[in-house]
């Protein structure tokens, strides 16, 4: 009865399409002069509406000034901020704006609000008028949404208020900029390094002495990096990865920190090209290619990190600070490290990438001198970016507070502090992220799987190749 | 009195009622498909970032498209293999299954049952599938094992480019099947039982009954889907979404994920609208070219 009734109506459904069918190749009627009018005049009429449309997006050429002209008189103090932070994490989130509504000066309140898509949500709340005051910005997307006008340029209110960004952790700030333009304040720094499984370890060095070539340490340098992969890798009597030393799959996402532990560069920010040494591309592609090699095979494609670090199948994986607090989640117990990416075999330094959030003012926010008093005031509070720091496991991207015990006392932060000289935010660059998916990435997996007869000299040039491409793009 | 002064006599003077009926059918299709049709043409000539209006740049992203994109023709060249698996495959395997369930008396469950995956969340039959493509832990190279494939052997489904696209199009192939069994079933059974019972009685052999009757008669829906999956296959973008994100090593790249990276996530509307338009255009050729093959000569 259940499957004669869901037929009966899968086939009523469908059978206009079928019984008709003959219809569709009927075109004469489509093509008669008449019908063809009447399309004509459709279109013409589409085409009006549409122009008058985009007619109505013209360009805003009010100075920021007399936005933010400070009266904030007929401006609510119950601001909204948008996020891409989700699920527990957005509770941590809103607990630290809990923090700054209660103790803000000016008696403004945060509401956080959660989104998927920023970038595609802004541009919906844009053409709907109802954008957010607030967001908490991932700062590696300012070069490419900032030149798009999504933004406030905010440095003529710096200038007018006086305001001293020295304060901010200079890279950060970089990343905020565009054109010289500055277009937000740095909140939090997320340095991105590798996190160890000491368990692992220590499992390992169990029966072994420091002397024992087999001996593992915690990796400084790529040759220590190589060394541990291969001794914290497991295999089973077939062959198979039960336990993998390094989670290589992330190899790909980690070109450009591999460069900078050489010193090295990825493009030339001041004209948009790739600009990579060729040495140290190719010392980078070639440590890569060591580990793809590798026989027996040292990872297997697919897996989780967080899983598989917190249930001690992974000893080592790329990874922010908040991976820490990722994994705990799963195991509590488990005890790890986070190192800066090891030092290259030419000039080499411990080094790492940069990312973090930062706050802006979308262009268009409904109550802007409320929203800037409110960034303003949290970014210099040494109480709400401490709260912050504690709630949501971030270092503050204000310098200031780096001295402070709860910041000094705090190992993980400690040991960051003591290497971030040589961190580097990505490029400033717009388009960076499509030169990473379009050039970097899939270049690196051809050489990884032997595509197109890859080779480490050839995949350099195709990173270049491509990459100009894709950058001059976006130039356009 | 012709029919034709009868027809004349009979038309109502006014039309009101009617333009008023189909008014809503009206807006909705300029709403939703016209005006973006016509906006996305206009916005293919511009430059265009959403916060800022439209800058007149006239053929400068087609220029782009054909002679600075480094991967959006490669996506295309992507996008031919899934093609070329999933369309000749939904046409023969619906086709054959039809006919094969046609006066069963279990024919409704079967229908049923094959329908069921078109009633899941791509997104969540994806989560699934990933799960099934592990190369390690999945299902399907389990099986493989258990039939006696050596590991070095297995394939590695969504992880290696060779295998990729066709991992895709096998999971794209159990979602769309079961709909297009459905309507073949339709024109089956649309099929004049007294067409059949002549070429019964004049002696027809199976297969001459199949390739000279039955294939003729079904080809208006032949024609229907293979038109919508040539649309379907060159829309493809969800699974790739939702499985790869166009990798390995840009083999499952395809055109619409392009065109969603570049609205969506650089917000360069102008240069997606650009390629939205050859991709309509690439359609378009496709479908006169199927419609070509399933024209009814005689």
């Amino acid at each position: 009865m259940y499957f004669k009734c869901i037929d009966n109506i899968l086939l009523l459904y469908y059978n206009p399409f079928v019984i008709d069918s003959a219809s569709i190749c009927q075109y004469e009627k489509f093509c008669s002069w008449r019908m063809f009018m009447k399309k004509l005049t459709l279109l013409f009429l589409s085409f009006v509406i549409a122009l008058a449309i985009l007619g109505c997006g013209g360009d805003d050429d009010t100075s920021i000034l007399d936005v933010f002209d400070g009266n904030n008189g007929n401006e609510s103090t119950n601001l909204v901020i948008w996020g891409e932070v989700p699920g527990t994490d957005a509770d941590d989130i809103r607990e630290a704006m809990a923090f700054v509504s209660d103790n803000n000066p000016y008696g403004i309140s945060l509401e956080y609000v959660p989104v998927q898509g920023l970038g595609v949500r802004l541009a919906a709340a844009r053409l709907a008028g109802d954008l957010p005051d607030l967001v908490l910005w991932p700062r590696p997307d300012t070069a490419t949404y900032a030149p798009k006008g999504f933004l406030y340029e905010l440095h003529e209110l710096v200038e007018r208020d006086g305001m001293n960004t020295d304060i901010f952790y200079a890279e950060a700030l970089r990343e905020l900029k565009h054109d010289s333009a500055l277009y937000g304040l740095p909140v939090d720094i997320d340095p991105w390094g590798i996190w160890v499984n000491m368990g692992m370890v220590e499992s390992h060095n169990a029966d072994l002495t420091p002397s024992d070539p087999d001996y593992v340490t915690v990796p400084t340098t790529w040759d220590e990096l190589y060394h541990a992969a291969v001794q914290l890798t497991r295999h089973d009597q077939s062959g198979n990865v039960t336990a993998t030393g390094f989670n290589i799959n992330a190899l790909r996402g980690a070109f450009y920190s591999f460069l900078l532990t050489m010193g090295g560069e990825i493009i030339d920010e001041n004209n948009g090209v790739v600009n990579i040494d060729d040495t140290k591309g190719t010392a980078v592609l070639e440590f890569f290619n060591d580990f793809y090699r590798h026989d027996p095979p040292l990872y297997t494609r697919g897996i989780d990190p967080i899983d598989a670090f917190a249930g001690n199948r992974l000893a080592m994986t790329f990874g922010p600070l908040y991976f820490e607090r990722q994994v705990k989640a799963r195991n509590a117990s488990i005890d790890m490290q986070f190192i800066s990416v090891p030092a290259g075999p030419i000039d080499g330094v411990q080094s790492g990438v940069i990312g973090g959030y930062g706050l802006v003012i979308p262009r268009g926010a409904k109550n802007p001198n409320n929203a800037w008093d409110i960034m303003q005031w949290w970014t210099n509070d040494q109480e709400a970016l401490l709260a912050y720091t504690d709630i949501y496991s971030a270092l503050p991207a204000n310098i200031t507070l780096w001295e402070s015990d709860s910041i000094k006392n705090h190992p993980l932060f400690s040991s960051v502090i003591d290497e971030i000289e040589h961190y580097r935010v990505r490029p400033v660059v717009p388009g960076y992220i499509n030169f990473e998916v379009q050039a970097v990435f899939p270049t690196i997996d051809k050489l990884e799987l032997e595509m197109d007869n890859m080779t480490v000299a050839k995949a350099l040039e195709e990173i270049k190749r491509i990459g100009d491409r894709t950058l001059a793009l976006e130039r356009e | 009195m012709n029919h034709q002064n009868v027809a004349k006599m009979k038309r109502p003077k006014s039309n009101k009622a009617g333009y008023i009926f189909i008014a809503p059918a009206v807006l909705f299709f300029l709403v939703f498909t016209a005006i973006p049709i016509v906006v996305a043409v206009y916005l293919s000539f511009t430059r265009y970032g959403v916060f800022d209006a439209p800058r007149w740049i006239g053929l400068r992203n087609y220029i782009n498209i054909f002679t600075v994109d480094p991967v959006f023709l490669q996506s295309f060249r992507n996008v031919s293999v899934y093609v070329a698996i999933v369309v000749p495959s939904v046409v023969l395997i619906s086709m054959v299954v039809a006919f094969m369930l046609n006066n069963r008396k279990d024919a409704k469950v079967f229908r049923s049952i094959y329908y069921l995956p078109a009633l899941l969340s791509i997104i969540a039959a994806s989560a699934v599938w990933r799960f099934m493509f592990d190369p390690t832990y999945g299902t399907l190279n389990q099986i493989l094992r258990l039939l006696g494939m050596q590991s070095q052997n297995l394939p590695q489904w969504i992880y290696h480019p060779s295998t990729a696209m066709a991992s895709i199009a096998l999971m794209s192939l159990w979602m769309i099947l079961g709909i297009n069994i459905v309507i073949y079933s339709a024109a089956v059974r649309g099929i004049p039982k007294e067409v059949v019972e002549a070429a019964e009685i004049d002696g027809a052999s199976s297969m001459n009954m199949f390739w000279r009757i039955i294939f003729p008669l079904l080809r208006p829906t032949t024609f229907f889907v293979m038109t919508m999956t040539i649309i379907g296959s060159f829309q493809l973008y969800d699974q790739i979404y939702a499985l790869t994100s166009g990798g390995p090593a840009g083999s499952t790249t395809t055109p619409v994920f392009l065109i969603y990276m570049n609205a969506f996530d650089s917000f360069n509307m102008g240069y997606a609208s650009a390629q939205s338009v050859i991709l309509f255009i690439v359609i378009i050729v496709f479908t006169l070219l199927s419609q070509r093959l399933t024209r009814d000569d005689y």
